[in-house]
Order: structure tokens, then sequence, then C-alpha cells
């Protein structure tokens, strides 16, 4: 949300004659897609108009709470207990909510209720900050399944995550849709005209290149990765707090003994990766995740992606309740 | 927004196809044939005491006449047919269903690929729609307006049984056929009459020159599933004709796609005229005809004529009350033609003659002199109607009776005769009506028809509306004795209030 000015002066927008029913777990992204479907409008531009009021982007909106404040203008009958409903179910709150500072969560929830604008979102609250692959990324059996249930597929938050490359479900890869994370800035993508039959039936290996040999080589590791994120984002907020996090590392150097978890070492990182079996090959995967952070062989934990905490516990523990529960 | 918007209350509904569906459970229950009529029925304020107000102002109220309504037989089967197709239009359409959720998909990709709209995988409706052809002026209009009035236009959803539903639903849409019959008319009709009831935009939407027919008729798919749109009404369909060569086609064949793909009932009202278009598309006649078709003739010069000349003689505003006579009834056919809409605008303009010329009076000559001097654009068609001429009739085609040959042509029924089948004797529709509401509460027909009757043969106003008659038939029934059979009276086998008067139970005079 950099250098976004909430203009206050706006006129909120008008109660919606419709408004799709969120799916599970289907992001805030999707939803709207599927308002631009069910609208009728000629064009991305006027659906933008009606939602916000101006041609707002929708970036933030995948997985991040932003805009969710207007629900109580699109539909007023329902009021905060669906944004509420939506924040939790609908967006990557609760996995953000491990990486916030005392108080930004309260200032969250604050701006979703409409008594804070926008300028209170935390700064890293931000798509890019989870998701470089930068496509729209789908699970196929997932979206076949959603399709016969619901007669239409849906963008899910988890696949969006960074680092979720196996469904937790269906223990199968992660696929990149057509639709560059770029291209979503002003334009709705339904996932109903996206993942087509053709599409889905389409079995390119749609993740960079690079890191497939990791990915096949330790399967195992990266579905229970997939498993933890997803965990999190159902009960992230149980442990929110950055606090919370460092507390727990601060415990696990001082078992060890010789970490300082602060500032970290590479050959810090690959003795703590040690019991993943392909240590050096996680770390490179680690820095590559973290690129730009890496300064002078050390890492700064805050500065570390959020998704990159979790392969850290999952790599420690095993499960993100485990180690919380240390 | 101008339109009142009612917030969904569901009921819990009977049939298994219509449970669970919240777009059938808000709407209202079913109306009983009784209910119908005393819904359909307007009735506007009257006193005596009027007649003694100033003259300025009897002209004013003279205008109540037209406001009058008296529902017949033919409408409380419209009626009927109209709930039935809005019920079951929406019973393939379940809000929470995956088709829904799959047209909606499938209307957006055509709308984005700019290709037709696709059939959804697995979905057949079976919904028809049905059409109401018959001359100008017989109400047509009028009695589709007055029953879809019975209906909540939009209707909010917000929570359905604990689950958000945030839609609107549109149970009726009805717009007219643009003048010249153009697709793009009656597409930006739609979009309007949308605007007006939602508060939308689409018609400046879809006004800009990028777009284009195609994209116009597939939102207009859309939208109807979008908005939940229960039934379309196209009035005016007669005006197709005036449309360049193979518009009427392409028009029919997009309400055709509209029932089959969509699953929305469209229904048609227009004027004979409209025949020569229909009887092309087999297609459409067969959607057309779904359930049942309705072809509109002029009134009779029977009972039913008589009733409804009852029924606005009420209204009358000349300081002298001018009584109800036999020549006044004929007068009043000959110049109207049996045309309902003529002859309240005859009996209006003749009572403001009345009043403007201080003559407080008028007779069966002033009927003929107004309707000629008055009503002289209709003239002329009037004349061919009186005169019965098909080659008269046939330039006005608007009011060209249907022949048994136009009906054979539509609807490809193979006949085994040239010569129309005789029709039985009408009963009055007041009159038929409270016979339906009678079975309906046990009766046999027989039974009703006779207390029908014997009700009547009491009733000295001779202008009762059905519930009255009904209820006054009831109380005869209940008054009888039990071991007297209903059906053996001098009055079987006669035919209603005819069979009453013949039987000198009936004072004519009024």
């Amino acid at each position: 949300m950099k250098g976004y000015k909430h203009n206050t002066n706006r006129t909120p927008p008008a109660p919606l004659t419709l408004f799709p029913t969120p799916y599970p777990g289907e992001a805030f992204y999707s939803v709207l897609c599927r308002y631009h479907v069910r609208s009728g409008n000629v064009n991305d531009w006027c659906t933008s108009n009606q939602l916000f009021g101006y041609n707002s982007s929708l970036t933030s909106t995948l997985l991040t709470p932003f805009h969710l404040e207007l629900v109580k203008y699109w539909f007023p009958s329902h009021g905060e207990a669906v944004v509420e409903k939506m924040l939790h179910q609908n967006t990557a709150y609760n996995l953000y909510a491990i990486n916030a500072i005392p108080g930004e969560l309260e200032r969250i929830r604050d701006v979703v209720a409409g008594r804070k604008t926008t300028e209170s979102f935390p700064r890293w609250m931000h798509p890019r900050t989870v998701n470089p692959a930068g496509y729209l990324r789908y699970c196929p059996k997932c979206a076949a399944e959603q399709t016969k249930l619901y007669g239409e597929p849906y963008w899910q938050v988890l696949p969006q995550v960074d680092e979720v490359e196996y469904c937790p479900l269906h223990k199968i890869r992660i696929r990149n849709s057509p639709v560059p994370l770029k291209s979503i800035g002003f334009h709705y993508h339904p996932a109903s005209s996206v993942l087509t039959k053709d599409e889905l039936r389409h079995t390119r290996n749609t993740r960079t290149q690079e890191w497939d040999p990791l990915f096949k080589k330790e399967k195992a590791f990266f579905i229970q990765l997939a498993c933890n994120i997803n965990w999190l984002l159902q009960n992230g907020e149980t442990y929110a707090g950055h606090k919370t996090m460092t507390t727990v590392y601060q415990k696990i150097s001082w078992r060890k003994g010789s970490f300082d978890w602060f500032r970290i070492s590479e050959e810090s990182f690959q003795e703590i990766l040690s019991g993943t079996g392909n240590s050096s090959l996680f770390s490179s995967y680690l820095k590559y995740k973290n690129a730009g952070l890496f300064s002078n062989g050390i890492y700064y934990i805050y500065s570390l992606r959020l998704c990159s905490h979790v392969l850290i516990m999952t790599a420690l523990c095993g499960t993100p309740k485990a180690f919380y529960d240390l | 927004m101008t339109t009142m918007i009612h917030d969904a209350v569901y009921r819990d509904e009977l049939l298994d196809e219509f449970r669970y569906n919240p777009l059938i459970e808000a709407l209202p229950p079913p109306f009983e044939p009784g209910d119908a009529i005393a819904k359909l029925m307007i009735r506007p304020p009257y006193s005596d005491a009027e007649r003694n107000a100033p003259s300025s102002y009897r002209q004013l109220l003279t205008q109540r006449i037209v406001r009058l309504h008296q529902p017949m037989e033919r409408e409380v089967d419209v009626f009927g047919r109209i709930d039935r197709c809005i019920r079951w239009g929406y019973a393939d359409r379940n809000p929470l269903s995956q088709v829904y959720a799959a047209q909606l998909a499938a209307g957006y990709n055509a709308s984005v690929s700019g290709k037709g709209l696709n059939y959804v995988r697995g979905y057949h409706p079976h919904t028809y729609g049905f059409s109401i052809l018959g001359i100008s002026g017989i109400g047509k209009s009028t009695t589709v307006e007055s029953i879809l009035s019975l209906y909540p236009q939009v209707i909010r959803h917000t929570t359905y049984r604990g689950i958000p539903l945030v839609m609107h639903q549109v149970s009726w849409l009805k717009i007219d056929c643009s003048c010249d019959g153009s697709l793009k008319g009656l597409c930006m009709d739609f979009f309007r009459e949308l605007d007006d009831l939602l508060g939308t935009s689409y018609s400046e939407q879809y006004s800009s020159r990028r777009a284009t027919l195609d994209r116009m008729m597939i939102a207009m798919s859309r939208l109807c599933v979008s908005h939940n749109v229960g039934i379309l009404i196209i009035d005016e369909i007669q005006n197709l004709c005036s449309a360049q060569k193979g518009v009427p086609e392409r028009v029919l064949n997009f309400f055709v796609t509209l029932v089959n793909t969509i699953g929305v009932p469209v229904i048609m009202i227009g004027t004979p005229k409209a025949l020569s278009i229909l009887r092309n598309e087999f297609q459409q006649a067969k959607r057309g005809s779904g359930q049942g078709d309705a072809l509109w003739e002029r009134m009779p010069n029977d009972i039913s004529w008589e009733l409804f000349c009852k029924a606005i003689w009420t209204y009358q505003y000349t300081k002298e009350r001018i009584p109800f006579t036999p020549g006044m009834k004929n007068a009043l056919y000959e110049e109207a033609q049996g045309i309902p809409f003529l002859a309240v605008h005859i009996y209006k303009l003749v009572q403001e003659d009345a009043i403007l010329s201080g003559a407080e009076s008028f007779s069966e000559k002033d009927l003929h002199r107004i309707a000629s001097e008055k009503m002289g654009l209709t003239k002329p068609m009037r004349d061919a109607m009186k005169a019965g001429k098909e080659v008269d009739l046939k330039q006005y085609i608007d009011i060209a009776p249907f022949s048994f040959g136009d009906y054979k042509d539509n609807y490809s029924i193979a006949a085994e005769t040239k010569s129309p089948a005789v029709s039985p004797p009408k009963e009055s529709t007041a009159q038929e009506a409270a016979i339906v509401t009678l079975m309906g509460l046990g009766l046999s027909h027989e039974a009703a028809r006779s207390f029908v009757c014997m009700a009547l043969a009491e009733d000295k106003s001779g202008c009762l509306a059905a519930p009255v008659i009904a209820q006054r038939a009831y109380q005869v029934y209940l008054a009888k004795p039990a071991d007297e059979d209903a059906g053996d009276s001098s009055l079987t086998g006669l035919i209603g209030y005819e069979a009453v008067k013949e039987a000198g139970l009936i004072d004519e005079g009024l």
C-alpha cells in the first residue's frame, strides 16, 4: 500500500443489488471477480467504479483485507459479522497475523470495520511479499471439484501463498494459471473464465523450473509445509505477533546455545535445516525466496518473508503448533 | 430507484420442486380463483351524491369509468398461466444450485468471447411461455398488468435460512416491442427497465457505439439470470411486422434462446397482426403455446356484455339517472363492437357531453352521435366490424378476427373439418368465477352452477361481483334442505344468467 493515499472525501459506494456468497477459502479477489460475472457490467472499469467509486487496484484484494471495509456499504444489512467472517476466511489475515507486531492487528481490524482509513494498514501487508511466482495459482483437482460442487471454480487463498507448492488435500502440484499477477491490477479474471476444461487438462509444470528437483525430492516436506500454511490460515491469529515467534526463536537459540536469532549466518541456517536432509538446497531456496534481504552472509530474522518462518518452523518442529508449544 | 423493493419473507412450500428455492419461497402463495377475481377487480369509489356536484367536478369524475376493471373468465385463466410460468420457471433456476453459477459463468464467457450463449451441460429447463393475441382495446395489456401487480416486482434477498444470499429478484419485467420492431431497441428498453427497478446503469453502459447487438443480447440473457427475472413480457409484439426483413425471425429466435438456455418464460402480447410472424416459426409457436395460447376475440353481445355494461353503468354522473335498457346495451355494442376500451370511452364521452351541454341526460341516439363525432378515427374500423366484411377487416389487421385457418397455420394442427367447432354458450365471467369458487368448496359443477343461478335470480341489481355471487350462492346451498337435489331444478340445462332470465326471475329494470 506504499504511496496509497486514502481519500476520505470520496463518496461511499452505493448498496449493491447482488453479491456472491463467498465460498470456503475463496480469495476476496475471487469474490469480486464473481461479482463482476454476476453484475453484467460491460467492462472492468464499470465494476470497479460500482464497487469502489473509482478504478482501484485489485492486487491487494488477493490476500490482504484491503477494501473489505466496503462490504458494509455493499450490503448494509449484514454489517460487521460478515466482514469479520470474510477477514478470517477469505483473506490471508490469519497468516499475516503471526508476523504482526503488537497493535497492528487491532489497526487492521479497525480499518476493516471502517473505524480507521486504509493508511493504518501495515506496509508489509502486500501480496508481493508472499507470492513471488507472479501468477494466479490453483490446484486442478480442487478446481474440478469446485465446478462439480458449486457449478464454477474459484481462486483459493492458499495456492496464492508463497511456498505452497503442493495441494495439502490432493497432494498434487499447484499450477500457475495463465494470468500474471500484474494483470490483476485493474482487471477481473474470474476463475470460471480462466480455468477452462482445456486449462485443467494441461499438464505443464507451472513452477520455476530451477527448484523442481527440490520439490520432487522433498515432496513430503513441501506437502507438510502446505499443510502448515493452511493450518496457519485458519489459526494464525491465535499465535499473533512477531514477539511470540521471536520468543520461540530465542528459546531454541538458548537450547542450542550457539545462535543469535536476531542475526543469523548462512552456515547457522544450514545447521538448523540439517534435519531436512538437503540443508544446502533448502538454504539456497531460502536465499532465493529472500533475495535482497541477505546481506554479508547474515539474515535478519525480522526481514525474512512470512512463509520462510513457516518453512523454518516445519524444518525445526514439524508443525507450527509444535513450534509455538516449545 | 423508483420501484418499491420488498424484503424477502420465505414461506414453506408444499411442492417438492419448489421447496428450498428462495426465489419461489419469497413469492406470495398461489391465489385461489375466487381470490384472484377479487384481487383483479378494480371498482373506483362511487356515490350518488356526487351527481349533485358542480359540473366541472363531475366532468373530472367521469374519468373514474376508465379505471374500472371487471375481471372476466379469460383473465382468471391468464392469471393461472402467468402464475404457473413464474413458479415453474424459477423451479429450474435455484440460486443455490450449481446450474445457476454455471449459467452465470457461461454467460460471462459468451460475453467475453463474443460467441453465442451455449447451453449449460445437463440443464434442460422445462419452461414455456405463452402468447396472448387479441384485438386492440380488448384489455390484454391491462389484464396482464393487473395480474402482475399482485406480485412484488422486486424482492430483496439478504439471508436465506442463515446463509448470506445477497441478490434482488425481479419477479416480472414487462417491455414494449419498439415501434420499429428493432432488437436493439428491445434490448435498450430492457436495460432501461432494469435500471428503473434496481438503480443500475446498464442502459448507459450499453448505449456506447461499441456495444454490438450480439453483446447486448448476451447481456440481456445474463441479466435475466443475475437479477432472477421470473417472467419476461413483451407487449406490442405486432410491431415486429414493421421491422426489416429477417429481424422478426431473429427476435423470435432470441426469445426461444432465452427460454431454452436461460429458462426464463417469455409471454408475448400482440394483436392478430402478430400472427403473420408467429405462424412462420413453429419453434416459437411451440414455445409460445407451452401454457396454451390465449386468443382473445371481441366480446359477443350476450350476457357477458350485459354484465360488463351494467358494471360501467353504475358510474353515472349526469343529474338525471339514465336507466340501463337493452336498447342502450345494443347501442353501446353497435358502436363499440364488443371492445371494452371503446365502450368505456363512448360511455364516458357521452356523459361528458351531457354535462357540458347542460342536458344532463343522454339517449341511445347520443351514444351513436358521440361515437360518430368524437371517435371518428376508429369509425372506419368499427364500420368494417359492423359490416363484418372480411376484405375490409384485413385492412385493419389489429382488429381482424382470428380464423380457424390462422389457428391451423400457427400450430400445425391437422384439421379434420374446415368449419370451426361450435363453441358452447358462455356463461358470464363473474358467474363462471363464482362457480369455480363453489367447486373449490366441494360442490359439483352442476350443483355449483345451479346455486349460482339461484343466487343471481334473487339479486335485483344484476351486477354483482363474483365473490358476492359465490357467497350468496353458498348461502343458498346451506339453506337448501339436504334431501333436495341441487341439480334438479327448472333451470337445469339452461345456461347461467340467461336461464334465470328466461325463467322470469330477473327484473330487467335497473
